[in-house]
């Protein structure tokens, strides 16, 4: 494991299955069949496929949340991978405040150090005064954005994004999306999953390709992204 | 990082609860007393069925003690179990978003519940000191009886909702079983009247001791029957410590299972 020095993450031959059927059935369904990739610190790994290719089991295999069947998911020790998850455990009735304490509880944070985000949350989110009311007066926007704020305060050592570039109102959602490249930018590691080739090759210097739940292709993106087009082009 | 870990896990546990006490209060005009009226509702109506019903009007006021002290600890125990059955279910968004450990799920509840247990344990207790027996130093009795009887919430909560993911139908079985076990737990009645050869067989259901003890603190002077006390305790420790195991060991299987 040499070679892990710099290496945060390391996927290799894992396969993620679906029990399907009642509790005693054998029967399983392979989401994830066999991904192979590794990340390294400051990369952005962006990671493309059709819709039911695995992309969502692979982040969450990735944040932890399940278990690889097969194969092995390697984290370098301390680090912490989670998805830019919006609005997580909001309730209507507690106020903008709390609910960004809770949410930030939620994603791993002590509530001493929830309360001390506070601050730049509500500035981020532009909700000022209205944190202290309940989140079922929130618009829909607010709501985006106050949820936004959070997932940036939970900064996580690598951040798996699943397509929410798109939040909130116009004005919002470039300013939100500013904010991830600025992030990316700043060294940030993540893993950007998406159909859309051209979000990813804005963002990420790595591709992986995934198909029927396999990494068909994987490795530097202006060598990938040639033989992924010629994949699809293909059917 | 490790004590922050725990930190942050008690942070969940205890923040999520108070907002499941916050909305009980907040969502309805009469908030709070809500927790009262709902056992006075219960022992009315038990009051009219099994006092002055079946019983001819013969229990009389001591019999609104028996039934207060009975229902107020069984409803802290089926409210939570309920709820903690349906834990890992109800979260299931929450768990394909953010990793968690989840036996904090089935905790939530049990925090909620027995906080709320406590509000309307005092109102008994003003109740008895008033139309029963003043307070004496045996009401100390009942902190050893109520940890057991926390301990018994707690173990069959967790039990509940480790297995339910794995077979919904247990989680039918509860919400319908939870009528019958309320007749089993002697709730309105004494167990202690009952034949002999029948009685044994009541006191395999924990409950029964359980409410035979916090009575026999509350209602009389003396001390409780400690062994059937330590039953209760044994019995929930067993399924919780059985419950904590299973949730442990498919920490991260309940995301697939539920999804």
């Amino acid at each position: 494991m040499g070679t892990h020095d710099q290496c945060l993450l390391s996927v290799s031959s894992a396969g993620v299955a679906y029990p399907a059927g009642g509790v005693f059935s054998r029967h399983k369904h392979w989401a994830l069949a066999d991904v192979s990739f590794d990340l390294y610190d400051g990369e952005v790994v962006g990671v493309i496929g059709r819709n039911g290719a695995g992309k969502s089991t692979l982040l969450k295999l990735l944040a932890g949340i399940i278990e690889p069947d097969r194969g092995t998911v390697w984290h370098k020790p301390g680090v912490r991978a989670s998805l830019l998850a919006l609005q997580v455990g909001f309730l209507p009735t507690l106020t903008g405040e709390e609910n960004a304490v809770l949410s930030c509880v939620l994603l791993g944070m002590t509530r001493k150090a929830a309360k001390t985000r506070l601050a730049s949350i509500a500035e981020f989110a532009e909700i000022g005064d209205a944190m202290s009311e309940p989140l079922s007066t929130y618009s829909t926007g607010m709501r985006a954005r106050l949820g936004f704020g959070v997932a940036l305060a939970a900064s996580p050592d690598v951040l798996l994004i699943d397509e929410v570039l798109g939040v909130g109102d116009a004005p919002f959602r470039r300013k939100s999306s500013a904010m991830l490249r600025e992030r990316i930018a700043g060294g940030q590691s993540a893993i950007v999953v998406s159909h859309s080739a051209n979000t990813l090759k804005e963002l990420c210097s790595k591709l992986v390709v995934i198909d029927q739940g396999r990494s068909v292709f994987s490795g530097p993106m202006e060598e990938v992204l040639p033989q992924y087009e010629a994949m699809v082009a293909n059917g | 990082m490790a004590v922050s870990n725990w930190t942050n896990r008690f942070d969940i546990v205890w923040l999520r609860a108070s907002a499941e006490l916050h909305r009980d209060v907040t969502r309805t005009y009469l908030g709070i007393l809500w927790w009262v009226i709902e056992p006075l509702l219960y022992m009315t109506a038990f009051y009219l069925i099994f006092a002055l019903g079946i019983r001819g009007g013969e229990g009389g006021g001591g019999f609104v003690g028996f039934l207060l002290a009975g229902l107020v600890v069984w409803k802290w125990f089926s409210t939570t179990v309920i709820q903690g059955a349906g834990s890992l279910l109800a979260n299931r968004g929450l768990m394909q978003q953010v990793y968690l450990p989840k036996f904090l799920l089935p905790l939530i509840p049990v925090t909620s519940n027995t906080l709320k247990f406590l509000l309307v344990l005092v109102l008994l207790l003003v109740y008895v000191w008033i139309f029963q027996r003043p307070p004496g130093w045996d009401w100390l009795a009942l902190v050893p009886v109520l940890l057991a009887a926390l301990v018994l919430v707690t173990g069959c909560t967790l039990f509940s909702a480790a297995l339910v993911p794995f077979a919904e139908d247990l989680r039918m079985l509860i919400n319908n079983g939870m009528l019958l076990l309320m007749f089993l737990s002697g709730v309105f009645f004494n167990v202690a009247e009952f034949p002999e050869g029948v009685r044994g067989w009541f006191y395999l259901n924990p409950l029964v001791g359980l409410l035979e003890a916090v009575r026999a603190v509350l209602l009389s002077p003396g001390l409780p029957d400690w062994w059937r006390v330590a039953y209760a305790a044994l019995f929930g420790g067993t399924l919780g410590l059985f419950g904590i195991v299973v949730l442990v060991r498919f920490d991260r299987v309940y995301p697939k299972r539920v999804a």
